[in-house]
């Protein structure tokens, strides 16, 4: 198997640890550009970028030691990713058409009527679907903040013809948690399978070896969520609220369902209690398998199975408004697959995530957890010399 | 097939009715050939009203259907009809009537039939015992070790069915359970992925484009048909041609896209756990548990390097 060929940005690998910090930073092309100066644009973009992993900045060019070794400090391990959206093979956006590529048959916009059966749009929604998305993370906020703003700067300065149409902020938490207090990403794949799920088929032929990305920005209703209790929110998940165990059995008693868990590891904890703690369980109880986790992991088949519809997840919270009447908060999803079937497959499945928001039984299903502000599927090439997917504007 | 896959071999057969490339209508069927060959045999009249049905013709001859014109004479004993059946409509027979040329009216593939899904359920419900060699742990299999246990081929996780019955099954055998299959057995649709085919303004389809039939609604709210027609009523504004497939906007090529959407169903009952006390020792599992690619392909370059 082809190794290697994923572009940085995705933390796939044995022991990476994806970095912290995260922006999304959404581009549109001008009206009227040519392909060659498109991918011109492209190019200087992407090399800016790396340059300014190595700390090197266009405005500072001349600095010496040690003023650039604090640029190195502020920009070092920022990593960027290309991806191109369902707009950029849209004609009826572009006069004259971006690209003769054949589009991947399920990049595609996401239905505005609602993006998925139980997931829906908020009510106030921002627009992530774009030509181009540049996947920014690093290992602070400030270097890519900065690394967008320098994407502004180079667009502005060399009237490069694109333009910003939107960005997105995140953050990784040290604690593993997301805004629900659970666990996230317990469940992820492990290192050694994590590339059968992610690398994408010669169909078209430029994907052959590179990946696509779901974005997808969710709001938590934190109001509907603490309006339960631990024991129901553990139902919901699947989980241990406080160790992240997954739950192995419910109880009955007294006409109330009671959570049970297997013991959490600790540091002298065995393997068998720690696989135990991060599989989903082998569960036949009807409560557990509606829970979130257990619809997102029906079976242990390889990634490679068709039918096994694993996603390679890489989230990332947010906060965006705070007052005394308001809050609003989430998650970017950012999930990498080998073929986007997987992602509408997931989403769409009754028993999956088709008829439940979050996870849960019945009217817990249904709950209104969650919704989509923004988001777009890209296809993200294999990594290239100079622009992965150069060739999607022609011959060099 | 969309998103470059090669193989689809599902619980489900289907046929496109259309002219040239614009598909007026799609059927699918999950109908056992079992039942069908139970009808040849006994009921072979009621059989042919069905045929007829199917295909939207009358008087449908007895030739098409069982391969001889004596068919339905008091001559021929019901395991002859029956064999003529099969030979006319089933696996390789060649009749037009069970090809999709005139009609679908039963599942006919080789592996599509009552006796391989019962063999598949029978193991996967026969209790296994893992003892993971990596963690330690003793558990239930999962589906990529539940598949080693059947020769090569019979059960295979390219398929979307087989790695889900192995380890559901798989399961309630490991808590001790008693599993059979729910009467009627059988394969069942009840239901279409919804938000994924759209009407040209973006709404979903009319509820009736979608009719399932040959079966009914469970008490259980779970729909048991064996059926299903997709055709757009005689009122829709919009023709067959402009429906499209939110997930990837593109309207529908291939009656394995429809098929893609519509979950195949097999129902069991269960006893409580620990009917069965009598479970095998476990069999321990080295290395990971759900094996990849390229975990195949180092294995095979070092098979390649001892024969060399």
């Amino acid at each position: 198997m082809t190794r290697r060929t994923l572009q940085p940005g995705i933390y796939y690998e044995t022991e990476a640890i994806p970095h912290p910090s995260y922006r999304l930073v959404l581009l549109n092309v001008s009206e009227g550009a040519e392909r060659r100066h498109v991918r011109e644009a492209l190019v200087a973009l992407m090399e800016m970028l790396a340059g300014l992993g190595e700390g090197r900045l266009r405005s500072l060019e001349q600095q010496q030691a040690p003023a650039s070794a604090e640029s190195l400090a502020q920009y070092g391990g920022l990593d960027a990713l290309i991806g191109y959206g369902r707009r950029l093979f849209d004609d009826a956006e572009h006069e004259p058409a971006l690209t003769d590529a054949a589009r991947p048959d399920f990049l595609s916009y996401l239905h505005e009527q609602g993006p998925f059966p139980a997931l829906p749009w908020a009510t106030r929604r921002r627009d992530a679907e774009a030509d181009i998305a540049l996947q920014l993370t690093g290992l602070n906020e400030a270097a890519v903040n900065c690394a967008a703003i320098e994407i502004w700067k180079l667009i502005r300065d060399q009237q490069l013809p694109l333009s910003v149409s939107e960005s997105f902020e995140g953050y990784g938490r040290a604690d593993k948690r997301g805004w629900l207090g659970f666990h996230d990403g317990v469940s992820n794949m492990g290192s050694g399978e994590r590339l059968a799920a992610l690398l994408a088929s010669a169909d078209p032929d430029w994907m052959r070896d590179g990946t696509y990305m779901a974005y997808l920005r969710i709001v938590v209703d934190l109001g509907v969520w603490e309006a339960r209790s631990r024991a129901e929110q553990e139902l919901i998940v699947g989980r241990d609220k406080l160790t992240g165990a997954a739950l192995v059995a419910v109880a009955r008693i007294e006409e109330k369902l009671v959570p049970v868990t297997g013991p959490a590891p600790d540091e002298e904890g065995t393997l068998a209690e720690g696989a135990e703690w991060r599989d989903p369980p082998q569960t036949t109880d009807v409560v557990l398998e509606a829970s979130h986790i257990a619809r997102a992991n029906q079976t242990r088949a390889s990634p490679a199975a068709p039918g096994s519809f694993r996603i390679f997840r890489q989230g990332y919270d947010f906060l965006e408004e705070l007052c005394a009447e308001h809050v609003e908060l989430g998650l970017n999803f950012v999930g990498f697959q080998r073929d986007l079937r997987v992602m509408q497959q997931v989403l769409h499945l009754p028993g999956w995530l088709g008829d439940a928001n979050f996870g849960g039984l019945g009217d817990e299903a249904a709950i209104p957890l969650l919704t989509v502000v923004a988001g777009g599927f890209y296809a993200v090439p294999p990594n290239g010399e100079r622009l992965p997917g150069a060739g999607l504007f022609g011959h060099i | 097939m969309p998103g470059g896959r090669s193989v689809q071999d599902e619980y489900v057969e289907w046929r496109l009715v259309g002219s040239g490339a614009t598909i007026m209508r799609i059927e699918l069927t999950t109908e056992l050939p079992e039942y069908w060959s139970l009808l040849a045999a006994y009921k072979p009249q009621l059989l042919l009203r069905l045929v007829e049905e199917f295909a939207g013709e009358d008087n449908v001859s007895p030739v098409d259907v069982f391969g001889r014109e004596d068919a339905l004479s008091e001559g021929i004993s019901p395991q002859q009809r029956e064999k003529a059946f099969s030979n006319c409509m089933l696996g390789r027979g060649t009749s037009p009537y069970n090809d999709g040329r005139r009609a679908i009216c039963c599942m006919r593939q080789q592996s599509n039939t009552l006796a391989a899904a019962a063999a598949l359920a029978t193991l996967a419900c026969t209790p296994h015992t893992i003892l993971d060699g990596v963690d330690g742990r003793v558990r239930a299999p999962n589906c990529s070790e539940a598949t080693s246990f059947f020769e090569i081929g019979f059960a295979q996780l390219g398929r979307a069915s087989d790695p889900l019955l192995l380890e559901r099954l798989g399961r309630l055998a490991f808590e001790g359970r008693v599993v059979g299959f729910a009467s009627p057995p059988g394969i069942y649709m009840g239901k279409i992925q919804p938000g994924r085919l759209i009407a040209p303004d973006g709404s979903e389809l009319p509820e009736e484009s979608f009719c399932f039939s040959r079966g009914r609604l469970g008490e259980d709210g779970e729909g048991r048909f064996q059926r299903l027609t997709f055709e757009l009523p005689d009122d829709a504004d919009f023709a067959m041609a402009d429906v499209r497939d939110a997930a990837t906007g593109r309207p529908l090529r291939y009656g394995g896209e429809l098929a893609d959407l519509v979950p195949i169903s097999v129902f069991f009952q269960a006893t409580e756990p620990d009917t069965v006390i009598d479970i095998p020792d476990p069999v321990v599992v080295e290395g990971a548990a759900t094996p990849n690619c390229e975990e195949f392909e180092a294995l095979y370059a070092n098979f390649e390097r001892a024969g060399s």
